[in-house]
């Protein structure tokens, strides 16, 4: 704060306003991609994207090439957890601007880690959820004995989980701190 | 309030004007008027010492304590 005031970008703001960039590009970008591939892709593509399960691809494969009730009902799914990574990095995008303005304890900044916390726990729940949800969806229409279930819970997916928590704890801890430093500010 | 800011009463008896106390005090003329209005939470030890040190005084000379 001090380095901001004297005119000068601390290295944290610097690396901030680069993520900052990085978060607004990726906000877009996930669910336009997601969408793109669910438009455009074949099954091969969409199993290499991990937007289906690659297990359920020989037997989605059988069906021929992916219907436009697939290309819909697939997006509409995989959309939710995309848009609920692109609300959270939006939301971290608005306390990373703030740590470039040298607003290190505003509440915009508890505001945006709370909001990025909660998207990415929500997020990583979705895309649990998802998998079932999508395979029985896409396989509707599959020939008995072709019908999917397919579930998936990786490593990656609990710790997701675990440091959504964990970074909640930090911004609850942080907002604690913001309200001290206003207290302090009433302070001459 | 209980404790009350005298400081514009010091402000006056010793002929001292706002900025100059805030420019010695290290602190915005805007603080030093809502120090002098009793609007603020606290007042740190060593803005305290340099107000007195301004205006050669004691901190009871600034701060008093009115019973409610």
């Amino acid at each position: 704060m001090i380095e901001a005031a004297a005119g000068g970008v601390s290295r944290e703001q610097r690396i901030s306003a680069l993520c900052a960039g990085g978060c607004a590009v990726a906000a877009v970008g996930v669910p336009v991609c997601v969408a793109a591939l669910w438009a455009f892709g074949s099954w091969e593509v969409l199993a290499l994207a991990r937007l289906i399960p690659p297990d359920i691809r020989p037997d989605m494969e059988m069906g021929g090439g992916v219907r436009t009730w697939q290309r819909v009902t697939g997006a509409a799914i995989c959309l939710v957890p995309a848009l609920l990574l692109s609300y959270g990095l939006l939301r971290a995008r608005r306390s990373l601007t703030a740590f470039v303005r040298g607003d290190f304890f505003g509440a915009d900044v508890v505001g945006g880690l709370r909001g990025y916390a909660g998207a990415m726990f929500w997020a990583a729940v979705a895309s649990v959820v998802s998998v079932p949800v999508l395979s029985v969806a896409i396989s509707f229409a599959n020939p008995p004995g072709h019908k999917e279930l397919s579930l998936d819970l990786s490593g990656a997916q609990v710790l997701n989980l675990l440091g959504a928590a964990i970074l909640w704890v930090i911004a609850s801890a942080m907002a604690r701190a913001s309200s001290i430093a206003r207290e302090n500010e009433q302070f001459v | 309030m209980a404790i009350v800011v005298t400081l514009d009463v010091m402000l006056a008896t010793r002929k001292v004007k706002s900025r100059d106390l805030a420019e010695y005090v290290g602190i915005t003329v805007a603080n030093v008027s809502l120090l002098k209005q009793g609007k603020v939470k606290g007042v740190r030890f060593d803005t305290l010492e340099r107000i007195c040190e301004f205006l050669d005084c004691q901190p009871g000379d600034v701060l008093k304590y009115v019973k409610d």
